[in-house]
């Protein structure tokens, strides 16, 4: 082992500083896209639309997905997954969304919910098996 | 001593600590208080494996860590993510080590920021969502956040590793 690697080089901060700036290009990008009057929570379940869920409208509803469970809860403007059965519960603990493009994913179950500000894929009213 | 004797107690107890590591953090989560984030304490014996033994081995100890640590605690999905994340990571960092521009520390947060991209490539796949490109700044703060205090660790503990581990 070379003991000169055991120091920190100036070099080394080229990766923060370049790793930074993307992160705030995307943000800015991010936050100044406008905010729609209409939004909808749009839940996919393995790249499959399930469900599109007007957001000014209080609702709960449960979707099977990967051999489980995730409640999903629009509430105030907001959709948060409240419970899941999955193994990890990133998608519980993650905090309620409410801009366009925000998303919440449950890795374990392949499940995302994202804001999307138009209706542009059309759901089933009802699937007859 | 055999060096082949020497070989196969030095990966079996580096196999041991990094799959200790990872059943430390599923017990005691370092999450840094942000979704889906981990501190990642296994990725400190790649680090430390990298930087002192031949990267086949290092190689194989950090893919064998995941397979097993997989079928105990995250299952198929989450040993899918694991392997993404780790073997980007592993590549990335096997080669800026060679770089002499970089020390341990730039080496350990660019390894920290491939991981994440290479999870959420994988999220992107299974998913079929491109549209969570949008969490990418929390993952390359976190990267580079856990990637500096792993580098840190690894340049504190690698003076102190007896001589006779360094087989090489």
């Amino acid at each position: 082992m070379d003991a000169a690697k055991l120091k920190f080089k100036p070099m080394d901060l080229l990766i923060p500083t370049a790793a930074l700036v993307v992160a705030v290009v995307i943000l800015v990008l991010n936050f100044t896209r406008e905010q729609p009057s209409e939004k909808w929570a749009e839940v996919r379940i393995g790249g499959q639309t399930v469900a599109v869920l007007p957001l000014d409208e209080n609702t709960e509803a449960v979707y099977e997905a990967g051999g489980g469970h995730n409640h999903v809860t629009v509430q105030d403007g907001k959709v948060l997954v409240s419970a899941a059965d999955c193994s990890t519960q990133v998608c519980v603990r993650s905090r309620a969304i409410s801009r366009v493009g925000e998303s919440i994913v449950c890795a374990p179950h392949g499940l995302v919910v994202t804001v999307v500000g138009e209706r542009t894929e059309t759901v089933p009213d009802l699937i007859v098996r | 001593m055999n060096k082949k004797i020497l070989s196969v107690a030095v990966y079996g107890l580096l196999l041991a600590v990094a799959f200790a590591f990872s059943f430390m953090e599923v017990l005691i989560p370092f999450n840094l208080g942000i979704p889906g984030v981990k501190l990642g304490l296994a990725n400190l014996v790649v680090v430390v494996m990298l930087a002192c033994l031949p990267w086949q081995g290092a190689l194989t100890v950090s893919v064998l860590r995941i397979l097993l640590s997989g079928l105990l605690f995250s299952g198929p999905s989450g040993m899918l993510y694991a392997l993404a994340g780790g073997l980007c990571s592993f590549a990335v960092m096997a080669l800026l080590l060679r770089c002499r521009y970089f020390s341990l520390f730039g080496v350990s947060m660019a390894g920290g920021l491939a991981h994440n991209f290479g999870q959420l490539a994988v999220a992107i796949w299974v998913t079929q969502t491109a549209r969570i490109v949008w969490y990418l700044p929390v993952l390359i703060i976190s990267g580079v956040i856990t990637g500096a205090l792993i580098g840190l660790a690894a340049s504190l503990i690698i003076p102190r590793l007896p001589k006779r581990f360094l087989i090489n």
